[in-house]
């Protein structure tokens, strides 16, 4: 079956006064339908741009998008990307207009896709009862009337009234209290379950990356390191950095953590990217950048040059 | 909006700016009706000091003093408010289209926008004021067009925060126009904004009527503040201790600018901890 | 030997209502006390409270008693505030929560280490401030360089640093860390951990680590107090507390945190949200939100001893095994 979206080399660098800022850098991806991938890395290593770039809210410098086998260039096929496929953001607090009913904050994109306006009513009210808000009670409601639960259920609500396919999780639960989190989690799954969504979870936790998702892909410094089933991946990872981020999660053995600092997207060091914290580096790392190589099991890869 | 009425009615400043400012009103409204005397007909008993007949005295053409102060009100805050409406959406809308769309339409805008910040407004209205008929249109425009630099300002920095939102991102996702996203999102949390600003510039436009009339520049045919203020220095009422002629407007003045400044800072107080902490 | 801490019967009101509702704590000299809980739990308002820096509209009761090793018992809550400007910093001092972004963005990171360093030192030489400056960085594990530089050209974790380095500068018996790895990387927070544990074995510090994440508390702490609705509803040794919580809310906490290798299905979570302290439910704070809440919840449990070493404030306590939750009407949180 053709993945929901397909991503190919693709590359996003910014133009900055240090240099090109390579947010992302060759990245090759397949999310496939009703599936929830994982996209798993430390902040700045391009996870939020490449969410971006898939629904073209950030212009790629290479590489391409594509959605059901056939590729997104041009407006009319990223405005079908673009009902197909909404997206979730981090800040509850931040993402609701301040001036607006919860009413016409989820109708928001039946009125961008010119959606007849005797339907908006009916569409509205299943999106909240779906998420858990009741509408009676929180049609009229104003977003700081809400507690930053509440405001993410709105926000996932105004992401189902267009029927999507796929939803783009920006991190959708680090802001939030842990009970308050496995609220909104299980609102997630439910729906996921539901109308068989695919899911593009994107979050630095790898311990909730570990509970939720069927494949998770590792980033670093704008590449995927590595990739395949969850379990695979954080059982048995095939690349140091993944193995890092596993040891790092608390509560943790007593192994010395991770040194060092995620490099800025302007200097992408030589040769393997991680090369220059990596605890099993060895003689070719700081020439060959990896590609990706199989890791054990199917599906399964990781770019080490260990595993050549 | 609670907030705002409790902020209004319930504090001190608030309650003398808004009953300052609703006397002045009042008179703008209703002096002409009220006035005791005609304020241009003049009389032989010139600048006679306060009686019954003329409770603030006479000018130097006999006029009743109270009279032309009740009326000149109109004019002061006519000017006011409608210089700082056009000042204030000439600043916005520069603001919202050069913060929103920023690159070269924001670099000129930008650059339009210092060139009017850094010129002095006085001596520039002088100038304009001498170059073209005197009337209260003409003052209003002027004034107008050279105090909308600075709300320009404000607006795009507010904008600039704003373009980043979650919400707005978000409405860029959906595949929005810019237009909707500049008329459902920015405009609206931009609002309180521009309206904190646009009271803080009716001070200043009704002390530049003043002064302007003052100087001469103001519309003759018209009875203001500073016209009182300007005939009674012309006609050497200060020297002549003719103290009920320039005080009374000067005061008026005084007290009509603070009133507004009052109510200015004070709905700017309630616009700024928002503007750093949506929550 | 007495503690080095000890807060008796402390209370913070806010027009009336009480945020932190007579919280007794005790600290031995040394040791790592993690103070868990969600938001509006209180546990910020009490690390505030014990350094007095609550804001005028917060009103607080109750006895602090620092007890700094070699010098005499601070009372904390008695003294004045000129008498706390002696105690904060030099025996106490505090690492905010988004500590991040509490430097003085127009001074270099020297000379804010040196205002700290000169605040109880004032004659100190400008060669000693200099020295102690470069040890405390060294100490965080920052680069001298560091020093010159100014807080936007930093990284979120150097600020981090920035900040212990900056809570250590008066040499303090007890630091408070409120969320201190909140805003950071799992890898980041790994190593401002283990920032601290070092810092603990190599300074004799005390710590109190405040933090939602009760992961982050299991690996630091030696003791931990989960506070609800401004009180304390369970406390006890980390491996007893997690390993056999005594308190339906520590319980379903624990039960919601995902951990890698354990079992990947989501537990049912605890609906609804914490209570609002001007609302207040009378009897156990947990009641309308508790699978297991019976009559008896309608009077207010006290914080008892239900095991060597562990206090929790519910009726049911010691729990031998745990009935089958009834399913309670979920309210949105």
């Amino acid at each position: 079956m053709t993945p929901l979206m397909e991503v190919a080399d693709l590359s996003v660098h910014f133009p900055t006064r240090g240099g090109a800022a390579r947010a992302l850098d060759g990245v090759s991806l397949e999310w496939r339908r009703g599936e929830i991938l994982g996209i798993v890395g430390e902040s700045g290593c391009g996870k939020s741009t490449l969410a971006r770039a898939m629904l073209g809210l950030v212009p790629a410098t290479a590489g391409t998008v594509a959605t059901d086998g056939a590729a997104v260039d041009g407006r009319v096929a990223l405005r079908a990307l673009r009902r197909n496929v909404q997206m979730i953001f981090q800040d509850p607090y931040q993402t609701l207009n301040p001036r607006r009913r919860v009413s016409d904050i989820v109708a928001e994109a039946l009125v961008v896709a010119d959606v007849p306006r005797a339907e908006h009513a009916a569409r509205v009210e299943r999106a909240l009862d779906e998420v858990g808000l009741a509408p009676a009670r929180f049609m009229r409601r104003y977003p700081h009337e809400l507690s930053g639960g509440q405001r993410q259920r709105v926000a996932i609500a105004a992401t189902l009234v267009l029927e999507p396919a796929g939803i783009i999780c920006d991190e959708p639960v680090s802001m939030l209290d842990v009970s308050v989190r496995s609220q909104i989690l299980h609102v997630l799954l439910g729906l996921q379950k539901a109308r068989e969504l695919a899911l593009l979870f994107i979050t630095h936790d790898l311990s909730l990356a570990w509970q939720l998702c069927d494949r998770i892909a590792v980033m670093y410094l704008g590449r995927i390191v590595e990739q395949g089933d969850a379990r695979d991946v954080i059982e048995r990872p095939g690349h140091p950095y993944t193995q890092a981020l596993v040891d790092a999660v608390p509560p943790r053995e007593q192994r010395e953590p991770l040194g060092g600092e995620l490099p800025d997207a302007a200097n992408v060091p030589a040769g393997c990217r991680f090369h220059p914290r990596c605890p099993k580096r060895f003689d070719p790392c700081d020439r060959e950048d990896p590609p990706l190589f199989a890791a054990g099991e199917p599906g399964h890869e990781a770019a080490c040059l260990l595993l050549r | 909006m609670s907030e705002i009425r409790r902020l209004l009615f319930r504090t001190k400043r608030g309650l003398f700016g808004v009953s300052l400012l609703g006397l002045f009103t009042f008179l703008a409204v209703f002096g002409a009706l009220l006035a005791p005397e005609d304020p241009r007909a003049s009389s032989t008993d010139v600048l006679i000091g306060p009686s019954s007949s003329h409770l603030l005295g006479t000018t130097e053409a006999g006029s009743d003093v109270l009279s032309q102060l009740m009326v000149g009100a109109r004019v002061s805050l006519v000017v006011g408010f409608a210089a700082a409406v056009i000042s204030s959406v000439l600043g916005a809308a520069v603001g919202l289209i050069g913060g929103y769309f920023g690159g070269w339409t924001d670099r000129i805008l930008d650059a339009f926008e210092n060139w009017f910040l850094v010129i002095p407004t006085l001596p520039l209205m002088v100038v304009l004021a001498r170059l073209l008929d005197p009337s209260l249109l003409v003052l209003i425009l002027v004034i107008g067009l050279t105090s909308w630099a600075g709300t320009g300002r404000i607006v795009r920095a507010q904008v600039l925060t704003l373009k980043e939102r979650a919400f707005v991102e978000r409405a860029r996702a959906l595949g929005a126009t810019d237009t909707y996203i500049l008329r459902t999102h920015i405009l609206p949390n931009t609002l309180p904004l521009i309206f904190a600003n646009t009271v803080l510039i009716v001070a200043v436009a009704i002390l530049l009527e003043a002064s302007l009339a003052f100087l001469g520049l103001g519309d003759p045919n018209s009875i203001s503040w500073g016209t009182m203020l300007e005939a009674g220095f012309g006609s050497g009422a200060p020297s002549a201790g003719a103290w009920w002629y320039v005080v009374p407007p000067g005061l008026c003045i005084t007290l009509l600018v603070l009133a507004v400044a009052v109510l200015g800072y004070l709905f700017e107080e309630h616009v700024n901890p928002r503007l750093r902490d949506q929550r | 030997m007495s503690a080095l801490l000890e807060v008796t019967g402390l209370t913070v009101r806010h027009r009336g209502n009480a945020i932190v509702d007579s919280i007794d704590l005790t600290l031995a000299s040394g040791e790592a006390l993690g103070l868990a809980g969600e938001s509006g739990c209180g546990k910020s308002t009490t690390a505030l409270s014990l350094m007095r820096m609550l804001p005028p509209a917060l009103v607080q009761e109750g006895a602090i008693a620092l007890n700094p090793p070699g010098e005499e018992t601070i009372n904390i809550d008695r003294r004045t505030e000129r008498g706390m400007q002696l105690v904060r910093w030099r025996h106490v001092s505090l690492v905010f929560q988004g500590a991040m972004n509490s430097l003085d963005p127009v001074q270099r990171v020297e000379r804010q280490i040196g205002s700290a360093i000169r605040l109880h030192e004032p004659r100190a030489k400008p060669a000693d401030v200099k020295a102690r400056i470069l040890e405390l960085l060294a100490t965080v594990g920052l680069p001298a360089r560091v020093g010159r530089a100014y807080a936007h050209e930093l990284s979120g974790g150097q600020r981090q640093r920035v900040m212990i380095a900056l809570a250590l500068a008066c040499r303090p018996s007890l630091v408070i860390a409120d969320e201190p790895t909140t805003a950071l990387d799992v890898v980041m927070q790994a190593q401002i951990l283990k920032l601290l544990e070092r810092l603990r074995a190599e300074l004799g510090l005390a710590l109190i680590l405040i933090s939602h994440d009760l992961s982050v508390l299991a690996e630091t702490c030696d003791r931990i107090a989960v506070m609800y609705a401004g009180r304390i509803v369970e406390t006890g040794p980390v491996d007893q507390v997690f390993g056999a919580p005594q308190h339906p809310y520590t319980k379903r906490l624990l039960a919601s945190l995902p951990v890698i290798g354990g079992s990947r299905a989501l537990a049912t979570p605890i609906p609804g949200g914490p209570p609002d302290p001007a609302d207040a439910p009378a009897g156990c704070s947990f009641r309308p939100r508790c699978p297991y809440a019976a009559e008896r919840c309608e009077q207010e449990p006290a914080l008892r001893e239900v095991g060597p070493e562990q206090s929790a404030a519910c009726h049911f306590a010691p729990w031998e095994r745990w009935p089958e939750p009834v399913v309670v009407e979920e309210e949105p949180g």
